[in-house]
């Protein structure tokens, strides 16, 4: 009996497990009522991760701020200047060697000060020490007169970064900003250096040099105090640190371009600014001519640690080596802990492509690594992204490209502190967020719009009660992955809006192989994001499943936007059926031009009229590539519909026109494209009619390369199908809304921010437009052939380029009235949409291919091309 | 020597003798019913040696104790059963009947209900004919031949011809190869580059391109059929070993031919193996879809294009519907084909099994 009882409980708990796991089950799966929670879940994560930033003004700054640090409870700023004109003659030598001798001095002044936590402090015994500070001025002595040479090595290192994007290369690779409690750290250095370096390398001809400023002030803004600083020529700051007295120590290069030698040393300053110390690092710490000081660190006591790519250096306070670490993984940033331990960070590469972030303790006294956390990300965002945690519950924050987050040892867990989007910052605020030690964040905002004044603010972000957030209604936006531009817009959007809030959803995450399938598989079961990116799937295929909603009677009911803005011939190629199921701000047109006087001056022709012609020039070919494969997806990629009919069923790939079609394509090699220099560029073969076409993207400027290609006798006649229809739209950025949102309102309040006058206006540097009054601004400015200001208060300048291809030089200039006008015809006459089917194209090349290699037939294989695509014809009808 | 019992009549004046033990330990007494009712009908047995009249019986010997299953006993064992259940229901029935409901509406997202019309669209729609008549013809093709096939060499292994067991491996191995060597075999052999096209050229036959015509069929038969013998023949053989002798001894006494001996006995006692069998093959025949898809990709040849071609390309383009009717309607067939199998196996089994 008893055995009985036990068995029996047994089974009881068995069954009671598998109840809770089914249910635990179905919760997760998720129905409609799930979805809703998990929007709420991350919305109230997100909710406790807002700040609110404040800009700081400071008075008396001259110049534009390039680096920001917070030490000792005051704000360090320093700032570059370009002048224009001549630089005063200063007497370098003879400063350079007194700031040697000062630095002397100074070290056996402070040696006295042993327990004040200096940097360089030098014991009289230590004569080495002494020939070294006299060897540093030696070779800042011989460096002076490198000039623009250091400025080359310097300016290629960081031209990379600064060269894109202004504000993001701030936070790039090499420059890197940790920071530790007592003292702040540097966000860029070679910003400001590289800046000033590059224009001296560029403009020879406008003579001018950059000036570096470093003004001290209180963290609520205010005046602020210049320390002058007395940097010897061409010196510039790097890693700027600041100990608890307030003395200053950097870092600096010289190129030595005699010798060929660069050195890197680290001098110190004192709090007025004067030159207390200067070591060269290549002595002290055996630094190679690569190493490249990243970025460095000092403690309570003075210690110093140097990053270098995957090195850690460690210095006493007296800048005196004691010693390295090696690290497999290149060093992202380095910080102290709340506890003051040294930790460094590193991302981890994993065999399939992926990485890991991870933080590292280190063993300074025993030269080691401790123990190793790995953060459920998978790489840290800006340079130098790991902070210390002082003033706050955990033991250090990191920097992630959405969040910063903080962890805790005790725990080993990550929680979300700042949230980017839900604090609407966007990448350009956000690659220098860093704390500010007392629960406080600070970052520099750049303004580079347009319309902006293109300076930089300093920004200090205190965290919101998130009681007092108002519930906003989540929006989700769906994608494989989203771009700055949307980013952007959809950030502005949650600025604006007092009752949306719209929450980014990528599917391309990292190492995923195949987002498509993805998102398939979301909206499968059942989590549709409310916005649709639909760039990389088919329209066509989500409308005829009911997941898209009409857009058209949004428009008819929208007080300022009309779907007549559009384009007509953009409208009608992106109408399905009817009615329009996405918007798209912008379009760009795939075309085939050929000569007028070959085909006429039409907007499309048919397959016979392709092949009449190329019998009549038989000593021609049609294509710049000869390569068999490569004729037939110029041929077939945008016009394989043509031999299906999607109503019946009935495919027609056994017909003469497309055996015809295969044989011409035959006619080609098989040999891979022959790119080198010494084969004839396409403009010569064009010119000298041995090829027929050219396709291509078509922007205003693309017509002035065709015509003159061409010379003048250009048709954009576009590819051959039956409709006639030869040129081909493709739309980016094409949102959609789902049809049974429960946010409708708000998906069309943003959806409709992408087709305004003012949002499409205001870009005028990328693609075309698709609305007709933003269109004709964009043509305005192809065409105007002087500087105008236009409704948006942008500065227009006439179009005053080259462009090369081969062999000829294209000068693009203003476009004419002729051009225009082709350009613009061009656009109404075309209605179709470029959609590759991809099924479709892989069995006939996988079939032609049989075909060029000699083993089958023309008659054979598009038989069996017929029979396979029947079959994927049929399944999909 | 007649192997039946005939109970004599005298017997019920006796039936006191053998019951009263039994009734003291309360086991129900099912065999006095039997007696009661069916006094005068003969008892079938099976068994060896008549009863001797009058020598009392133990109970124990000749009751069959069926329990009375009271309540508790019942709750019991249905609390054993929970989990199973629980797991065949979560991951079986539940999931069938999602599949029903996603077959009778039109969207997965509007949820209307259109009931029978995705059946009659399916049903239409030429790829789905196209499949499952391949599907149809393949099965119908491979699996009496593996049937049959496979009893033939069960038969001759058993047999004692030398090197009996290295046959019975040289048989048996291909079942433990890999798929995708298979696959990487079979596109040796039979591409049109392959092995066989170049011996076919030696006596001057045109090539054939195997899986891009309709000789692709005959290929994929091939493959079944190598895969698959050892593995039926392995469950003959041990039916074979079943039967039992004696009724082989007595039938060759009676001289019965070889032919006679086998379709009247020894097919009567394999019949329920043949119909696992069979239906196993059934089973593998749909289960070569996986060959045909490394080989050929998703959209290969129309004589090679199967069920689970469409299903899965279906799937791929978000269509559910098609593929929730298209299930359904393979199982209806499923079900109408193996209940027919049944039938027959217990019309002709039914007198060896009783």
């Amino acid at each position: 009996m008893r055995t009985m009882k036990w068995k029996r409980s047994l089974a009881i708990l068995m069954a009671a497990t598998m109840m809770a796991t089914a249910s635990g089950c179905g919760n997760k799966g998720g129905g409609k009522g799930s979805v809703q929670q998990q929007k709420e879940q991350a919305a109230s994560d997100s909710k406790n991760a807002v700040y609110e930033g404040k800009p700081i003004t400071l008075e008396g700054i001259d110049g534009d701020i390039s680096v920001v640090q917070t030490a000792n409870g005051k704000l360090y700023v320093q700032t570059w200047k370009w002048v224009e004109g001549e630089k005063p003659e200063k007497d370098e030598a003879v400063e350079k060697t007194d700031a040697g001798e000062k630095a002397e001095q100074g070290a056996e002044e402070s040696s006295d000060d042993s327990a004040k936590a200096d940097e360089t402090e030098e014991s009289s015994d230590d004569s080495a020490k002494a020939d070294g500070a006299e060897e540093s001025s030696d070779d800042s002595a011989k460096a002076d007169d490198a000039d623009g040479a250091e400025a080359d090595k310097d300016a290629e290192d960081t031209e990379a970064e600064t060269a894109a994007d202004q504000g993001d290369a701030a936070g790039e690779e090499k420059s890197d900003a940790e920071t530790s409690d007592a003292e702040g750290e540097e966000t860029d250095e070679k910003k400001d250096a590289a800046a000033s370096q590059e224009v001296a390398v560029e403009d020879e001809i406008e003579k001018g040099y950059s000036e570096t400023h470093l003004y001290v002030a209180e963290l609520t803004g205010g005046k602020a105090t210049e320390i002058h600083l007395n940097l010897p020529e061409d010196e510039y700051l790097s890693n700027l640190m600041i100990d608890p007295d307030g003395a200053m120590l950097y870092n600096t290069y010289h190129y030595d371009e005699e010798t060929e030698k660069s050195t890197t040393s680290m001098v110190k300053l004192d709090a007025d600014g004067k030159e207390v110390a200067r070591v060269s690092l290549n002595d002290e710490l055996k630094l190679g001519e690569e190493d490249y000081v990243s970025g460095s660190l000092v403690d309570a006591k003075g210690n110093v640690v140097i990053l270098s790519d995957q090195k850690l250096f460690f210095m006493d306070s007296s800048l005196k080596s004691k010693g390295e670490l090696k690290s497999e993984e290149y060093i992202e940033g380095a910080c102290f802990t709340k506890d003051g331990k040294l930790i460094a960070a590193s991302e981890k590469w994993s065999e399939e492509g992926g990485s890991t972030a991870q933080v590292r303790e280190v063993d300074i006294e025993g030269k080691k690594w401790g123990e190793n956390y790995k953060m459920d990300t998978s790489g840290f965002y800006g340079s130098n992204s790991i902070f210390s945690g002082e003033g706050s519950d955990y033991d250090f924050y990191y920097r992630t490209n959405s969040a910063i987050f903080g962890y805790s040892f005790a725990d080993k867990k990550s929680t979300k502190v700042l949230d980017y989007v839900a604090s609407n910052l966007t990448s350009e605020s956000t690659s220098d967020i860093r704390p500010l030690g007392d629960g406080r964040f600070i970052g520099m905002e750049y303004d580079y719009s347009d319309s902006g004044d293109n300076s930089t603010k300093i920004v200090v972000y205190e965290k919101v009660d998130p009681s007092t957030l108002k519930d906003k209604k989540i929006i989700t936006y769906g994608a494989m992955w989203i771009g700055d531009d949307l980013k952007r817009a959809a950030i502005q959007f949650n600025k604006e809006s007092k009752e949306y809030q719209i929450t980014f959803k990528e599917y391309e995450t990292e190492g995923d192989s195949d987002p498509v399938a993805k998102m398939n598989a979301e909206i499968a079961a059942g989590n549709i994001p409310d916005i649709i990116d639909l760039s990389n799937v088919s329209a066509d295929q989500y409308a005829a499943k009911g997941i898209l909603e009409d857009l058209l009677p949004y428009f008819d009911k929208d007080p300022e936007l009309n779907s007549s803005d559009i384009i007509d011939s953009v409208l009608e190629t992106q109408k399905i059926d009817g009615k329009l199921y996405y918007v798209a701000p912008f379009f760009s047109m795939s075309t085939l031009v050929a000569k007028k006087s070959d085909v006429g001056d039409g907007y499309g022709w048919t397959f016979e009229e392709l092949k009449k012609l190329l019998d009549e020039k038989k000593d021609a070919r049609p294509f710049y590539s000869e390569n068999k494969t490569s004729m037939l997806y110029s041929f077939l990629g945008n016009g394989l519909s043509d031999f299906v009919d999607w109503n019946t069923g009935e495919c027609s790939f056994d017909s003469q026109d497309f055996k015809d079609i295969l044989e011409i394509c035959n006619r080609g090699t098989d040999d891979e494209q022959d790119y080198s220099e010494d084969a004839p560029g396409m403009p010569q073969l064009i010119r000298e009619g041995k090829v027929l076409f050219a396709e291509g993207w078509i922007s205003p400027e693309e017509v002035q390369v065709y015509e003159k290609m061409f010379g003048g006798d250009v048709s954009y006649i576009g590819y051959p199908n039956k409709d006639k229809q030869g040129s081909y739209f493709q739309f980016d950025m094409q949102l959609g809304m789902y049809s049974k949102s429960d946010v409708k309102d708000g998906v069309w309040q943003f959806l409709r921010t992408l087709m305004t006058k003012d949002y499409q206006g205001k870009q005028l540097y990328g693609n075309m437009p698709t609305r007709k009054d933003a269109f004709d601004m964009m043509m305005k400015t192809k065409t105007t052939k002087e500087k105008y200001k236009d409704e948006f208060g942008n500065e227009i300048e006439p179009l005053d380029s080259s462009w090369g291809w081969d062999d000829m030089e294209i000068p693009i200039k203003p476009l004419t009235p002729e051009q225009e006008q082709q350009y613009r015809d061009l656009v109404n006459n075309t209605k179709k949409s470029g959609r590759y089917d991809y099924n479709m194209l892989n069995i006939v090349q996988e079939e032609a291919e049989h075909y060029f290699a000699g083993e089958k037939s023309v008659d054979e294989t598009a038989d069996i091309i017929q029979n396979r695509i029947k079959t994927y014809v049929n399944e999909n009808r | 020597m007649s192997k039946k019992k005939k109970m004599p009549k005298a017997q019920p004046a006796e039936e006191t003798v053998s019951i009263r033990k039994p009734e003291s330990e309360g086991a129900p007494v099912s065999v006095q019913k039997e007696k009661n009712e069916g006094s005068g009908a003969p008892v079938e047995s099976n068994g060896s040696c008549a009863e001797p009249k009058g020598v009392p019986v133990e109970p124990a010997d000749l009751v069959y104790k069926k329990p009375k299953r009271s309540k508790k006993d019942r709750k019991n064992s249905i609390l054993y059963l929970l989990p199973s259940l629980l797991g065949v229901l979560l991951f079986f029935v539940v999931p069938f009947f999602v599949v029903i409901y996603y077959a009778v509406i039109d969207n997965p997202i509007h949820a209307e209900f259109v009931f029978l019309d995705n059946f009659s669209r399916i049903l239409q729609n030429s790829s789905f004919q196209q499949a499952a008549k391949n599907t149809g013809t393949f099965s119908l093709a491979a699996v009496p031949l593996a049937v049959v096939l496979s009893l033939g060499m069960a038969i001759l292994l058993e047999q004692n011809i030398p090197m009996r067991s290295q046959f019975r491996t040289f048989v048996l191995s291909p079942m433990m190869v890999p798929v995708a060597s298979i696959v990487l075999i079979w596109r040796v052999l039979f591409d049109y580059h392959g092995v066989v096209n170049l011996w076919m050229s030696h006596f001057d036959w045109a090539p054939i391109d195997w899986f891009k015509s309709s000789y692709s069929q005959i290929v994929i038969v091939i493959l079944f059929l190598w895969k698959n013998l050892g593995y039926n023949m392995i469950l003959f053989m041990a039916a074979l070993n079943a039967i039992p002798k004696d009724e082989l001894e007595v039938a060759r006494l009676e001289s019965a031919s070889p032919l006679q001996i086998f379709w009247y006995i020894k097919l009567r006692y394999l019949s329920s193996t043949i119909l696992f069998v069979a239906i196993l093959s059934l089973i593998n025949s749909f289960k070569v879809f996986r060959e045909v898809y490394l080989l050929t990709g998703d959209y290969p040849y129309d004589t090679l294009y199967m069920l689970q071609h469409f299903m899965n390309n279906t799937f791929r383009s978000l269509d559910y519907q098609k593929l929730s009717s298209g299930a359904i309607l393979m199982a209806l067939v499923m079900v109408v084909v193996i209940g027919c199998l049944f039938l027959a196996e217990d019309r002709f089994g039914k007198d060896v099994e009783g």
